[in-house]
């Protein structure tokens, strides 16, 4: 499966009477986009605004972050299953306006998801700090239920993402980057001195505000699977996922993942990159032992010498991170687990819910309730004092003058289990 | 099979009447759910929460399983694990005591709820009692 994306690069954005990119800038028709977000009849009201690099701008609270994007060639575009009719996606051409996002926003229920600061502390945390964002506010009509809402939401902000991502249709790309990977069978043959690595990327599945979805399939309905890494970052697999905002997987994120990235880059020369196992979080204990199950097994059936497993969330689904390790390390094969921690302010608690022997090689990606004090921002897109109902933020995190103390918890892909954040680690 | 739904979730209360009712915080919920599993209950649903904002929810739904005797000391070393980490989470970052947004709290621990006894439906042939339909609207 060959799948080429262009990359255009994004300098600025600004409203203008036309959708188009012209010199690198992005020029969005607001009333355009308010229309056509408008036709679905559960939202009543659609605000956008810009937030750009180096502004004092705070964007809170933060539902998800997609980027724009446009297939021009092969089969199919936007999110198929979701914003568009079903295609295979991982195949032809697509075209990213690389550096240009939208970002929802909007209270669902009273808590939950996070803030992006675009300057200073808060903006060195989230990666969408460095990203020129469109932000859609949809107001719902009246008494909609939360799961419509959300749905209303989330497609919303997909749908704005294809909108603004057709103005790179015509533009020629500033970088061409191509994602190959053979078969199993061929890439087995190909590199048989290589050892063989096989991704399982957990993903939380557990209700509202807590999904995420694989062509439009909810994954808390599904045995894991195995897909190719070019489905992931063409668009199959967004998030419906509004819960912790540190390591919440944007559906930004999904489009960009770094340890598919990663493996990628080392296919070939440092090991043989064999595809990726989607395995879902579920609630119940059964569901868990089911999954974890499943995916060793397609893992095993693969002859995979080793693994890379990356979770999302936290508490019940490091049951589930801990129990696929115990079985992959039982069986030989060599086990790397991806997570963050949550381990107290002075970071001297027991990190994850769970532990196990097995799991000998775990990769950090931070600690999660590392407290940070984001001073006041000149402008705020949202409402400021959602802070004190995310998670991170308690009552008093937002004082008079507009600075905010909280917890990385509340950050925006401050602390990204699938690597896709700016926390690292430094030698002394 | 019989089940039960260990809760301090009012909505839950109100819906079904298989719940035991918990007149205390979740810590309170972990507690009972612990001391039925020394009985003859084993866990159904995993005691903690996958965001942790819902760790610190102020009202938790576990559903449980009647068996014989509860032989199991992996289901037990999940609820001991939870309960420490519960209280390591909430010596922390405290209850969330506001009210304003206990509905909230309520309707999605209710939704997580309502997606455990769906997955036991759909393997275990749909034994779940219901006394109502789901026509709680928020």
């Amino acid at each position: 499966m060959k799948l080429e994306i262009g990359n255009i690069h994004i300098k600025d954005m600004v409203f203008g009477e036309r959708t188009l990119v012209e010199d690198g800038i992005l020029h969005i028709n607001e009333n355009e986009l308010r229309n056509i977000l408008k036709e679905d009849p559960r939202i009543m009201d659609v605000k956008v605004d810009i937030a750009k690099p180096g502004d004092k701008t705070r964007i809170i609270p933060v539902k998800d972050v997609i980027e724009p994007r446009v297939k021009t060639e092969g089969e199919g575009n936007g999110f198929p299953g979701v914003t568009s009719k079903m295609f295979e996606a991982g195949t032809g051409k697509t075209k990213v306006l690389k550096g240009a996002a939208v970002v929802t926003i909007g209270d669902i229920v009273g808590f939950q998801e996070g803030i992006i600061d675009m300057w200073g502390e808060g903006g060195a945390y989230t990666p969408f700090s460095s990203t020129y964002n469109l932000v859609v506010d949809i107001t719902p009509v009246k008494d909609l239920h939360a799961h419509e809402h959300e749905e209303a939401v989330r497609k919303a902000g997909l749908k704005a993402a294809s909108y603004v991502g057709e103005a790179g249709r015509h533009i020629k790309e500033d970088e061409l980057l191509v994602y190959n990977l053979e078969s199993v069978g061929d890439s087995t043959l190909k590199y048989k001195d290589l050892p063989k690595v096989v991704y399982v990327q957990m993903l939380i599945s557990q209700g509202l505000l807590h999904d995420t979805y694989i062509y439009g399939v909810d994954s808390k309905v599904m045995l894991p699977t195995f897909i190719h890494p070019n489905e992931i970052l063409d668009g199959a697999v967004i998030s419906g996922n509004c819960v912790a905002a540190c390591d919440k997987i944007t559906t930004y994120q999904h489009l960009n993942n770094s340890v598919i990235l990663d493996l990628y880059n080392k296919h070939g020369k440092e090991l043989n990159f064999l595809g990726v196992v989607m395995t879902p979080e579920l609630t119940t204990l059964e569901g868990k032992i089911r999954s974890c199950n499943y995916a060793t097994k397609i893992v095993k059936s693969l002859g995979a010498d080793g693994v890379i497993v990356s979770e999302e969330g936290y508490g019940n689904p490091d049951a589930d991170l801990l129990m696929i390790c115990r079985r992959l390390e039982k069986d030989g094969i060599k086990t790397v687990l991806i997570t963050d921690e949550c381990a107290g302010r002075d970071g001297s608690s027991q990190s994850l819910a769970d532990t196990a022997k097995e799991a000998k090689a775990v990769v950090s990606t931070g600690n999660v309730s590392h407290l940070v004090v984001l001073p006041a921002a000149d402008k705020v897109i949202g409402n400021p004092k959602a802070i004190e109902n995310l998670a991170g933020g308690y009552e008093g995190s937002l004082d008079e003058k507009g600075q905010i103390s909280c917890e990385l918890n509340a950050i925006i892909g401050a602390t990204s289990e699938i690597g896709y954040h700016n926390v690292t680690v430094k030698g002394y | 099979m019989e089940y039960k739904i260990i809760s301090n979730n009012p909505m839950v209360k109100n819906e079904f009447e298989n719940t035991i009712w918990v007149d205390g915080n979740p810590k309170d919920v972990l507690i009972k759910t612990r001391d039925l599993l020394h009985q003859d209950y084993e866990l159904v649903t995993h005691p903690l929460n996958a965001s942790i904002k819902m760790v610190l929810s102020p009202v938790k739904s576990i559903i449980l399983r009647k068996i014989k005797e509860n032989k199991d000391l992996f289901q037990l070393e999940v609820i001991e694990d939870s309960i420490l980490k519960y209280d390591n989470l909430y010596i922390k970052n405290g209850h969330r005591k506001r009210k304003e947004h206990y509905k909230d709290f309520a309707m999605i621990d209710y939704t997580l709820l309502k997606s455990g006894m769906e997955e036991v439906k759909s393997t275990f042939g749909g034994e779940f009692l219901e006394i109502r339909n789901w026509k709680y609207s928020y």
